[in-house]
């Protein structure tokens, strides 16, 4: 089956890319910093503990040997201890990685779900106000700095309205009377499959903040994408033949128009989920979500080479993983597309 | 008997093709008017540059850009005698937002060159010689934006130690791999064209074709792709010295003074809201620029 053939060569491509990917933080942890030894021990490390240091972690040896060595590791899953938590770094990336995952695709999902309808709207006025309008808005969503905002959020909806928690991800007093079980790590959904409301409300209200403040680049990016695929695909035959045949407008939009317009789109939600991962790192540090990007800064802020690396590499399977999925995607939505001629470009 | 025509001289080429691309400019500059967005970008743009060279005569106390501290006159909301309120040190806010201007547009302007110093050579090689040098130059730029841009910055700027100028090389170190796949696009199908076959053909050195006769052609698209990113740059290097990464105290970084302002919240909002306007109004005037650019020099890319 061809779908099958792509995919394997689609997968194919991924090892070479994230062994690059290896190479690529190896050189950052190890070469950049002059000489890790000295960060790993601290600034009051006499020479002799720095030198124990380097054996200890093999910072003596050639650089190619080092590489090798945590290249192993990495492949056995093994991606060090972190220094700043004195945990294991994959034992915490999966800790912290459901909080991250959740306020993501919430983010995604307002996007989408507020994105494409608008999209809609503003093609079905075609005027040059319109155009404008939805011009700018789309570029003022990106234009805005997302830890600016969600500092404006919570001064006003949060510590002036008090509408909002501004921080983290659940009320240790609501989590006394109604704890969540932990079934996915997906508070939002783990509350509502047991049927716990006040644990569900409370989740809610959390991730509100943080979603819209994340969401606003990508809902800019999709009201635009759509809008002016949409207008391309109403300028096509078919869709004069539909209308000439006299099924409602709306009718023609939604069943004939929209499903065909949506493929540029698709391929910016995939590609805006990378941008939601690194725009995590700024928004959760500013609303104490406790997931990857809270973490993540942190390891950045102390140096912990061992935990940075551990992020990049998760974030950017992420990212490859994405990329996958919306070339996938097309084959679904559009069987005329060439699969294999997908990645020259 | 009629005299033959005189053959056209080199004088004659030269004006007529300077009349064509004064056509050109004249559309160009058509289409720029007839968008009233793009004409604020620039609007924007001209007065962050006016601002930043008059800033000692516009910020009401220039000495506040840098080290004084007034602990006294700490945390005062607006007022007539400063407009925007003042930070934790006493200093008037207005007056750091007015030379943070300075910085910004020099952060706009480092990281947009050093990425397509970095980026442009490796696009134009690697569609130039095709084979195993684009596939590997093209494999590892794959491999760098597989890495989310931020992150990326992030883990480079923590790595050579905060600091502004550090900021800047992170964030085009994350960044080269756009301006080389533009490039590489451009010059594969430049490639082809008979101008190109024709200096290949009187024995034009390689280099020389890439670098004097194809790159000028990627002109326009690198121009349209470097005035989006500008914007970005700035947006970039702000979360970096909010994050703490980037600029350091005392310069007056737009990013850097909402990364103390947050700690005076809920009480002081001037200190986070107004550098915030400053970014957003920055940012935007940049980005309305290059999506303007983009409809007049790349149609083809019009969405």
């Amino acid at each position: 089956m061809r779908f099958w053939s792509y995919l394997l060569q689609r997968l194919g491509f991924v090892v070479p890319i994230l062994f690059l990917v290896t190479v690529i933080v190896f050189v950052i942890s190890h070469v950049i910093p002059g000489d890790p030894a000295h960060v790993i021990a601290g600034m009051y490390a006499s020479e002799a503990q720095v030198h124990t240091l380097r054996q200890e972690f093999g910072l003596d040896r050639p650089l190619w040997e080092q590489y090798w060595i945590s290249f192993r590791r990495m492949v056995a899953g093994d991606l060090g201890t972190s220094l700043y938590t004195k945990r294991p770094v994959l034992s915490d990336l999966i800790t912290y990685f459901p909080a991250t995952l959740e306020l993501t695709t919430f983010a995604m999902l307002l996007a989408i779900v507020f994105g494409i309808p608008l999209g809609v709207i503003s093609a079905r006025r075609t005027n040059q106000a319109a155009d404008q309008a939805t011009r700018f808005s789309s570029l003022a969503g990106l234009s805005m700095p997302a830890f600016w905002v969600g500092l404006l959020l919570q001064i006003l909806l949060g510590f002036s309205w008090g509408l909002l928690p501004t921080r983290g991800r659940v009320d240790s007093l609501v989590t006394l009377d109604h704890p969540i079980r932990q079934l996915t790590g997906i508070y939002l959904f783990d509350t509502l499959v047991t049927g716990n409301w006040a644990g569900f409300k409370d989740v809610a209200g959390h991730i509100l903040m943080p979603g819209v403040v994340l969401a606003l680049g990508p809902l800019g990016l999709i009201v635009r994408m759509t809008r002016s695929s949409l207008l391309d695909v109403l300028r096509e035959e078919y869709i004069k033949t539909a209308r000439g045949a006299g099924l409602p407008e709306n009718r023609v939009i939604y069943r004939h128009a929209l499903r065909n317009a949506l493929i540029p789109t698709v391929t910016v939600i995939g590609s805006m989920y990378g941008f939601l991962l690194g725009g995590s790192f700024v928004v959760e540090s500013v609303f104490d979500w406790p997931g990857i990007g809270l973490w993540g800064v942190n390891a950045i802020l102390n140096l912990d080479f061992p935990a940075i690396i551990g992020a990049t590499l998760l974030y950017s399977l992420l990212r490859i993983v994405c990329n996958i999925v919306v070339d996938l995607s097309y084959y679904f939505l559009d069987p005329q597309i060439k699969l294999a001629g997908k990645y020259e470009g | 008997m009629d005299a033959p025509t005189p053959a056209p001289t080199w004088l004659d080429q030269w004006w007529v093709g300077q009349a064509a691309r004064l056509q050109g400019y004249r559309f160009a500059l058509r289409r720029f008017l007839a968008s009233p967005l793009t004409v604020t970008g620039v609007a924007v743009i001209i007065l962050l540059f006016l601002v930043a060279a008059a800033a000692p005569v516009l910020a009401p106390y220039p000495e506040d850009a840098g080290t004084t501290t007034h602990l006294a006159q700490r945390l005062q909301p607006p007022s007539r005698a400063h407009l925007l309120g003042t930070d934790d040190l006493g200093r008037d806010i207005l007056s750091r937002i007015i030379y943070g201007t300075r910085l910004t547009i020099q952060i706009g302007f480092v990281v947009t060159v050093l990425s397509l110093v970095i980026g442009v050579p490796i696009g134009a090689i690697a569609g130039f010689l095709g084979g195993k040098i684009d596939e590997a130059l093209m494999r590892t730029a794959d491999a760098f934006q597989s890495i989310p841009p931020l992150i990326l910055a992030l883990a480079v700027a923590a790595a050579l130690r905060p600091s502004i100028t550090n900021a800047m090389i992170a964030i085009s170190v994350a960044w080269w791999p756009w301006y080389s796949r533009v490039v590489r696009g451009q010059v594969l199908s430049l490639r082809e064209r008979t101008f190109v076959e024709a200096a290949r053909c009187v024995g034009v050195q390689r280099r020389r074709i890439i670098f004097s006769h194809i790159l000028p052609n990627c002109f326009s698209i690198i121009l349209v792709q470097a005035s989006l990113q500008v914007g970005n740059a700035i947006l970039t290097a702000a979360a970096l010295s909010f994050v703490g990464v980037g600029a350091q105290p005392p310069l007056p970084e737009w990013g850097l003074m909402l990364s103390v302002g947050r700690g005076f919240l809920p009480e002081v909002w001037w200190f986070v809201t107004f550098p915030g306007i400053a970014i957003f109004i920055t940012v935007l005037g940049f980005n309305l620029l290059g999506d303007g650019l983009r409809d007049i020099l790349d149609p083809r890319l019009r969405r």
